[in-house]
């Protein structure tokens, strides 16, 4: 009773994700809202799923279940890993076009060394001086 | 070449005139080299390499350390990747900087020191000579350094590899030195961002009917090359990489 409900109320928060998601991209809509219909009304009958379990030759409706949970899970991991490929090629044409715009545009980044050296200062001063600042902070604490 | 108890002022001089004198041999080409957190040792390497070369294109690739102040400091152009990317886009990046900026012949350069200036100039006049599209630079027709027993298994392994899967007859696999015409490199386009480029460039030279050859270099591992080079365990790595790429197609 109470992992039926539990289930139930999972179920409905993937079969919300899956109307939201209708737009998108409608077959992992469809197949969300289906397979949260179907769990549905499983969690609440489960000889019947116990019955399509015997059906295609496995003992329990349980077992059933999670070996399609098993299968569904590689499937979505696998469509994760394309789309993170995706994503890194894009993250990486955006990198290559910010870094060579970059250089094209700054010529401090890319020119000799000597017009760069006239505008910094010296590392002395840029070392030493925040230290100097903080070492008495420290002593106060 | 160098004599380094000569004075600064000495030194600057001397070096002007060989510049004058090979820049003649590596004009039009540009030498990409891609780094990250090469602090220690890429000042030296452009040093080297601006010996030969007159252009020389640094591809910081997100460092955390000082690897791009210290390149532009010791001469080269630079070009900074706002976050790591991995070798190959790192290449990808430099090669694409070459020949917006006019490059006729682009060299790829590792930047831990296990290369030579001269092989790189060795690698263009041969590319040049014999009319070929990609020079690759070959350890295994010319000389190492210091190189492990087991790298020397395992690069056998990869070569063996390399050809099965692009019928291509080299005899040396993931060498970053290499000899690319204007044409060829404009043709070429690496994806793959981390060290699976080094056999993604070759299938692609195979793939596009390039013309290519190779030319003995010299590889000197030292302990710094093998620290912040790949350990062999990224040969899986690659392995995946590149087997995840033709699912991917």
């Amino acid at each position: 009773m109470i992992v039926s409900a539990l289930l139930t109320m999972f179920m409905l928060a993937s079969l919300g994700v899956g109307l939201v998601m209708r737009r998108r991209s409608p077959a992992v809509s469809l197949g969300l809202i289906v397979v949260s219909l179907a769990g549905i009304w499983f969690s609440w009958m489960p000889n019947q799923l116990t019955a399509v379990a015997n059906a295609l030759g496995v003992g329990r409706g349980a077992d059933l279940a999670l070996y399609l949970w098993v299968s569904i899970s590689f499937l979505a991991l696998a469509g994760l890993a394309l789309q993170l490929r995706h994503v890194q090629r894009q993250l990486t044409l955006l990198a290559r076009e910010f870094a060579i715009s970059r250089a094209l545009a700054g010529p401090e980044e890319s020119a000799p060394a000597g017009a760069r050296a006239m505008t910094e200062p010296p590392p002395g001063d840029a070392a030493g001086a925040p230290t100097a600042d903080d070492a008495p902070m420290d002593g106060v604490r | 070449m160098a004599d380094h108890s000569a004075s600064g002022k000495a030194t600057e001089d001397r070096t002007h005139e060989s510049e004058d004198r090979t820049h003649e041999s590596s004009e039009g080409a540009v030498v990409v080299v891609p780094a990250y957190n090469e602090a220690r040792g890429i000042g030296e390497v452009v040093a080297r390499v601006r010996d030969r070369f007159a252009r020389v294109v640094v591809v910081d690739d997100g460092s955390s350390d000082d690897t791009a102040q210290i390149a532009r400091a010791a001469g080269a152009e630079v070009i900074r990747h706002p976050v790591n990317l991995g070798q190959g886009a790192a290449l990808q990046t430099g090669i694409r900087w070459a020949l917006q900026t006019g490059a006729r012949w682009i060299v790829t350069f590792d930047a831990d020191g296990q290369h030579d200036p001269d092989d790189a100039l060795r690698l263009l006049r041969q590319a040049r000579e014999r009319g070929l599209d990609v020079c690759f630079g070959s350890r295994f027709l010319g000389s190492t350094e210091g190189m492990p027993k087991s790298r020397r298994l395992l690069l056998r392994l990869a070569l063996l590899f390399q050809r099965v899967t692009t019928g291509m007859k080299l005899s040396d696999v993931h060498n970053g030195l290499r000899a690319l015409s204007r044409d060829a490199a404009g043709r070429i386009d690496l994806r793959q961002n981390r060290m699976a480029h080094a056999s993604e460039l070759v299938a692609q030279v195979a793939a596009l009917g390039l013309k290519f050859g190779e030319a003995p270099v010299t590889i000197r591992y030292s302990e710094y090359s093998l620290a912040k080079g790949q350990s062999s365990l990224g040969a899986v790595q690659i392995l995946f990489d590149l087997l995840l790429a033709r699912l991917g197609r």
